[in-house]
């Protein structure tokens, strides 16, 4: 260690979170994960030709947590990119358009591609474009509410709607990942109610990390 | 491979520097692995890197770079945990938590799986004891509660939430609230989960008891939970005589011929409340915006030197052809599909998703076949015990077709003739049939080619003949009499006529047709004819 930097006073523990982004094309990965760490929201497409990468600190107190989001690009000729998003992954963010059902079937194949790389990592299923989905009629937004919660219950994992351009549930996704990794309980009050932007993840994606987190019992009773 | 961060030059430091840049897939693991993983993994310490912005403290082997953006808002953010709500986030109470699961994650994924097995007995275990020692925890919580305040009841249970409530007032609110609404067993269950874990870090606070925090969250819910888990125990005392077999089976183990199973949506997805209010207006969307973080502070980031997405965003660009097959772990890569092959027990999550019947919820009996199954199981069932049996039908496993168990099987198109007579098509479809036959015969390869100058007189015999003995049933009923005497016919038919046909005619029709001909066989015998003339000539 260099002996000129001066001791420091209070010493910062990073810790770093990688996130992957995952879902058909133009479900808005790389819309979300700018929204997130930019706070920004361009309504133009851009494809994303690989694998996007931006990371974000968040102080804590203490604590830096390190968000490193991943986002592979939703056509089908990078899923050979997907270890590079999904491996060592704490968190895979599921991705599919409220807008387009499609979107949420193929979010099988992908869950079971993903999860052959990564079955530690927290799964989250999240529904995008929220603020075009209420346009759409009242029994189909009915049907895409219940059969994502059908889907997020089959993963066990938390079922965000957000709207990335209204800024929509973005920040919670990733306080989940954060509650969901460290065991901590969120106050955020869950939204259950149909047709609107649902938030729900009490009892959805703790079994992987309770497994692990629980894997050193001296801990637990101190 | 290879990893091109945008603006090199802007970042003194970036986080790809860690990364070899011209890894191969087989690599990939490695440097991703490497890349992310906590600091904690490498050292087994706590890692010095600080957080001020473009300074990178490093420890022993890998360098963090911090040029990303920072949240200021962390107290704001820790608010939003239920853990840290009205606690200043003191170091301990941070380190107690973030650092447990890195360290447990930073283990091997081989000892992970092994330890989870062993967790999990862990927490049944502990599930078991939590719940066994929960009256007497009740009761001892009372107890102390009773010395703390004078005139409560240690009674009831009831009396356990105001003791709690005047406690800590913080920790009631929104959850319970939330929990009376939601009904499913998961909810339960995954309570219990968290139950044993919230005794660690909430051990500093004032508690009545240990296990009184275990329903902190869900007070209300796990207390019925409590008396059914309570009731299961004393049951387990009873006489076996008691209890009856119907336990055991699946519930939904039932035929849809016996009951009317109806996927009700709504009980399907327990989680989703049903829409009260008025639907959602994109006018009101606003309603549910986050709010928006606060301004920077501090002169970090001013607007000249604060970087835009675009110039921060880095893409990783595959320089690997994706028809490139690859293997990574359990998972192959098709070029092919564009998939990646393996894990396909991970579908079997969405079999249900899809099927909605699977997971029926309303069930009842059909009255009528009730009645009927009841009264036919005594006497063929029993008698037939072979073959799955629903209503009055048995299921032929050899046949693979349904029977009727009493034998009184009425055939409705019995007078209908199987056979619609047709003008060609049969025609055509017997000749075939013809041919095929005949080619057992002993007539080799020559007539089993119908060429096309024997078509006519083959279509005409077949007329002539079919007409006379196979009145019955044209198609397809020829009896080896019959077919005896086709052979006897063309045999004398051949004896006849054959002569008068080259047999290597046909055969090289049949080249012609397709099989193709070497030339020199094609030739030779063009030869002979030349040479016959010529020699012919000569003489």
């Amino acid at each position: 260690m260099d002996t000129n930097i001066p001791p420091l006073p209070h010493p910062k523990s990073t810790f770093t979170i990688k996130i992957g982004l995952i879902g058909d094309a133009q479900v808005g990965k790389t819309s979300l994960m700018v929204k997130y760490v930019e706070n920004v929201f361009d309504e133009e497409y851009t494809q994303t030709l690989g694998v996007n990468c931006l990371s974000k600190k968040i102080t804590l107190g203490s604590a830096d947590i390190m968000f490193y989001i991943m986002d592979l690009g939703g056509q089908r000729e990078f899923i050979n990119m997907l270890p590079l998003a999904s491996e060592g992954a704490k968190a895979i963010i599921f991705l599919f358009d409220l807008t387009r059902p499609e979107t949420l079937k193929s979010i099988k194949e992908w869950h079971r591609q993903a999860t052959g790389f990564n079955e530690q990592a927290v799964p989250l299923l999240v529904g995008t474009k929220y603020d075009l989905f209420v346009n759409m009629d009242p029994e189909l937004q009915s049907q895409i509410s219940r059969q994502s919660m059908r889907y997020a219950q089959a993963m066990d994992a938390p079922l965000i709607f957000c709207s990335t351009s209204h800024s929509i549930n973005v920040q919670k996704i990733f306080k989940i990942i954060i509650a969901k990794l460290y065991n901590l309980t969120m106050r955020a009050s869950e939204i259950k109610q149909i047709g609107d932007p649902l938030l729900i993840y009490k009892y959805l994606g703790g079994t992987r990390r309770s497994a692990s987190a629980s894997s050193d019992p001296s801990n637990a009773s101190n | 491979m290879s990893i091109r961060p945008v603006n090199l030059e802007d970042f003194t430091e970036t986080s790809f520097e860690d990364v070899d840049t011209t890894t191969s897939p087989v690599n990939w693991a490695k440097s991703v692995r490497s890349r992310q993983s906590s600091p904690l993994k490498e050292t087994g310490g706590p890692p010095s890197s600080t957080s001020s912005e473009s300074t990178t403290f490093s420890n022993n082997k890998k360098r963090y770079s911090t040029h990303t953006e920072s949240d200021d808002d962390g107290e704001g953010f820790l608010d939003e945990f239920e853990e840290f709500r009205g606690k200043s986030p003191s170091e301990e109470v941070l380190k107690k938590h973030f650092t447990q699961t890195p360290l447990a994650t930073g283990r091997g994924r081989l000892l992970e799986e092994n330890l989870n097995e062993v967790d999990d007995e862990m927490d049944a275990l502990t599930e078991n004891f939590v719940k066994n020692t929960s009256v007497s925890s009740r009761n001892l919580s009372g107890i102390t509660g009773n010395k703390l305040s004078s005139g409560r009841s240690v009674k009831q249970p009831q009396s356990m939430l105001n003791l709690r409530d005047a406690k800590k007032p913080s920790f009631r609110g929104k959850q319970a609230h939330e929990l009376t609404n939601s009904r499913s067993a998961s909810n339960l269950r995954a309570g219990h989960r968290l139950g044993p874990k919230t005794v660690r870090y909430k051990k500093s606070m004032p508690v009545l008891s240990k296990y009184d925090i275990i329903r902190e969250e869900d007070e209300q819910d796990n207390y019925k939970d409590e008396f059914e888990e309570d009731l299961k125990i004393d049951r387990n005392l009873l006489q076996p005589q008691f209890l009856s077999e119907d336990n055991l089976k699946s519930p939904l183990n039932l035929s849809p011929n016996q009951y009317t199973i109806t996927a009700d949506d709504s009980l399907l997805t327990p989680q989703l409340h049903k829409r009260h209010r008025e639907w959602i207006k994109p006018s009101q969307l606003n309603m549910f915006r986050e709010p928006l973080r606060r301004e920077k502070r501090g002169s970090k980031y001013t607007d000249g030197s604060k970087l835009s997405a675009s110039h921060r965003l880095k893409t990783i660009k595959q320089e690997i052809d994706h028809n490139t097959p690859m293997k990574k772990g359990r998972m192959v890569y098709n070029p092919e599909t564009l998939t990646w092959e393996g894990n396909e027990q991970a579908l079997s999550k969405f079999r249900d998703v899809d099927s909605f019947d699977k997971k029926a919820i309303v069930i009842q009996g059909k009255p009528d076949l009730q009645v009927l199954r009841d009264r036919k199981s005594s006497t063929a069932l029993g008698s037939r015990p072979r073959g799955k049996v629903v209503g009055r039908m048995m299921f032929d496993q050899e046949n693979l077709r349904w029977v009727r168990i009493d034998g009184s099987e009425k055939d409705p198109f019995a007078e209908i003739p199987d056979y619609i007579p047709a003008a060609s098509a049969p025609t055509a479809f017997t000749r075939k049939g013809l041919a095929s036959k005949r080619s057992q015969s002993q007539f080799g390869p020559i007539r089993n080619e119908l060429g096309g100058r024997f078509s006519s007189s083959a279509t005409t015999r077949f007329h002539s003949l079919g007409a006379t003995s196979n009145s019955h049933d044209p198609t397809f009923n020829i009896d080896s009499k019959t077919l005896e005497r086709f052979y006897h016919e063309e045999n004398r038919w051949s004896r006849k006529v054959g002569g008068w046909f080259i047999p290597r005619d046909t055969e090289m029709e049949k080249f012609e047709d397709g099989q193709g001909l070497p030339d020199s066989k094609n030739n030779s015998y063009m030869y002979e004819i030349r040479n016959m003339v010529i020699s012919s000539a000569r003489n």
